[in-house]
């Protein structure tokens, strides 16, 4: 099966740091893999080096075998950790902007899952409180039939509720074909969506194995992996 | 895409300017109607509010030349370089197809705001009384005076300089804004070391242009002249084929400008 994601010696530096060490990674489709490090490990440099948002200092990132353009923009769906949504928007706007530019998006699902949270579609973002704000965010990215979601940091800060609800949404949602790269740092909270993880540690992909693989072999979850890789 | 992303464009920067144009044209009318009945305002009360009113017209007329100005300029740094960008940067559309949107809602937004100025002085005007009305047609006499004076291809150099002039402006923001965000401290220090440099080469440019026209061009290359005479309009203007130098310079600094900016947003595109 070809990679949806794949680096190639993949470097980033800023300025005399380097984010991510030349690392190497190919990822299939179909799968929901965990991107997973302490803050600054370098998986938020990754999501936007897949996502054209910054350029590769060295090495190489392809989506789908190509570089990431308009065309592998097209095919990417796009969680980023902060709220990119213009709050003057409302919700019905926010749709009919996803809806213009995405011709894989479901307005349908869209339109089902913000009735389901009590929406008004006709109010602004601004007025939305901050979980009902990612909550629509993250139902926006997830009404796309992608070929690749990349969700960054998509439960950090926000309750225990609204992270259920989070989860459920990616897994309920998204297209079974793609895959779901979510990066985070709250182990125990996704372990029981992930297929397979990745362990960044200093820009360095220290761990790629499937979650049965680390149960079967380590006899660990993947929360108790993590601890012990990355205890200090 | 590209009708897609002007129409995202024009919403965008229309819920601000639209109704800053509207405040604009309520404020001519009051205006007019103010100076129309100015003679029968039954207090000193109403005198005030009337010279309020017209004050705030003139202010008006200020704060939308300035605002839409400062709405297209806002509007593109906060749609690429803020939160905002991770969405706008991230859309299956090429750098061409956004640069040029924005460029293209930015000239419009120039053109209605010019219409629009001038149609509430019309209006102002038009409801102020008769006495108005007739410095208004004086105007346009004045107006047609000069077109009749002017050639095709005068008309032509200033409709080309105009919207050359408008291009720049523009283009000179978006390159200063792009090229000052690749650097991740002292971003506005950057940002007006790098204004400092682009207005060192426009000057440069213009003294290469006054050596040009002297040494080269010649008085033979063009003239100067007055419209009018004693009982008339009066203006002095230049032609010549030196003023169509200016002018390709003028669009080969925007053509310098806009693949600057692309280049930065292409290949850097920096949203740390």
């Amino acid at each position: 099966m070809s990679s949806i994601l794949e680096c190639k010696a993949l470097q980033k530096r800023y300025g005399l740091k380097d984010a991510l060490c030349g690392i190497n990674l190919s990822l299939e489709p179909g799968r929901i893999i965990g991107l997973l490090g302490p803050n600054g490990s370098g998986k938020t440099t990754l999501i936007k080096l897949a996502c054209g948002l910054l350029t590769p200092t060295g090495g190489e990132i392809l989506i789908d075998g190509q570089k990431p353009s308009k065309e592998t923009k097209a095919i990417v769906s796009y969680l980023p950790e902060r709220m990119a949504l213009p709050t003057w928007m409302t919700a019905k706007q926010a749709m009919d902007y996803y809806q213009d530019f995405y011709s894989d998006f479901r307005r349908d699902t869209a339109e089902d899952m913000l009735a389901r949270l009590g929406l008004d579609e006709r109010q602004t973002i601004r007025s939305m409180s901050k979980g009902m704000r990612e909550k629509l965010q993250l139902i926006l990215v997830m009404s796309r039939a992608a070929k690749l979601y990349l969700l960054d940091e998509p439960i950090g800060g926000v309750d225990p509720a609204t992270r259920d609800y989070i989860l459920k949404t990616i897994i309920g949602n998204y297209n079974e074909d793609a895959a779901v790269v979510i990066s985070t740092h709250l182990i125990a909270d996704v372990e029981q969506v992930l297929d397979e993880v990745v362990f960044l540690r200093q820009g360095n992909v220290v761990l790629h194995r499937s979650v049965d693989d680390i149960r079967e072999a380590e006899g660990k979850s993947v929360d108790e992996l993590f601890r012990q890789v990355f205890a200090y | 895409m590209f009708g897609k992303l002007l129409k995202h464009e024009f919403r965008a920067t229309g819920r601000i300017a639209a109704p800053l144009c509207g405040m604009m044209l309520a404020l001519a009318v009051l205006a007019g109607m103010v100076l129309r009945f100015w003679g029968d305002l039954p207090s000193e009360g109403f005198s005030t509010a009337g010279n309020a009113i017209i004050i705030l017209y003139g202010m008006s007329v200020f704060a939308v030349a300035i605002g839409i100005f400062i709405i297209l300029m806002q509007r593109y740094k906060q749609n690429l370089f803020s939160d905002e960008g991770y969405l706008t940067r991230t859309l299956p559309v090429s750098v061409h197809e956004l640069l040029l949107s924005k460029l293209f809602v930015a000239v419009i937004w120039y053109l209605v705001t010019c219409v629009l100025m001038a149609l509430s002085v019309i209006i102002a005007g038009g409801l102020s009384g008769e006495a108005s009305w007739s410095g208004v047609k004086e105007l346009f006499d004045t107006l047609r005076f000069y077109v009749a004076h002017i050639s095709a291809a005068d008309v032509v150099y200033v409709m080309l300089s105009t919207l050359g002039g408008m291009l720049f402006i523009t283009l000179l923001f978006y390159a200063v804004a792009t090229i000052a965000q690749n650097f991740n401290k002292h971003r506005l220090l950057y940002y007006f070391m790098v204004i400092l440099i682009f207005i060192a080469l426009t000057r440069l440019l213009a003294v290469f242009n006054l050596i040009f026209t002297v040494r080269f061009a010649g008085p033979a290359s063009g003239s100067v002249g007055v419209i009018g005479g004693a009982d008339g309009p009066t203006a002095i203007y230049v032609t010549g084929s030196h003023v169509w130098l200016g002018l390709i310079e003028l669009y080969l600094g925007n053509a310098l400008l806009y693949v600057l900016t692309w280049a930065f947003l292409k290949f850097r595109p920096n949203l740390e």
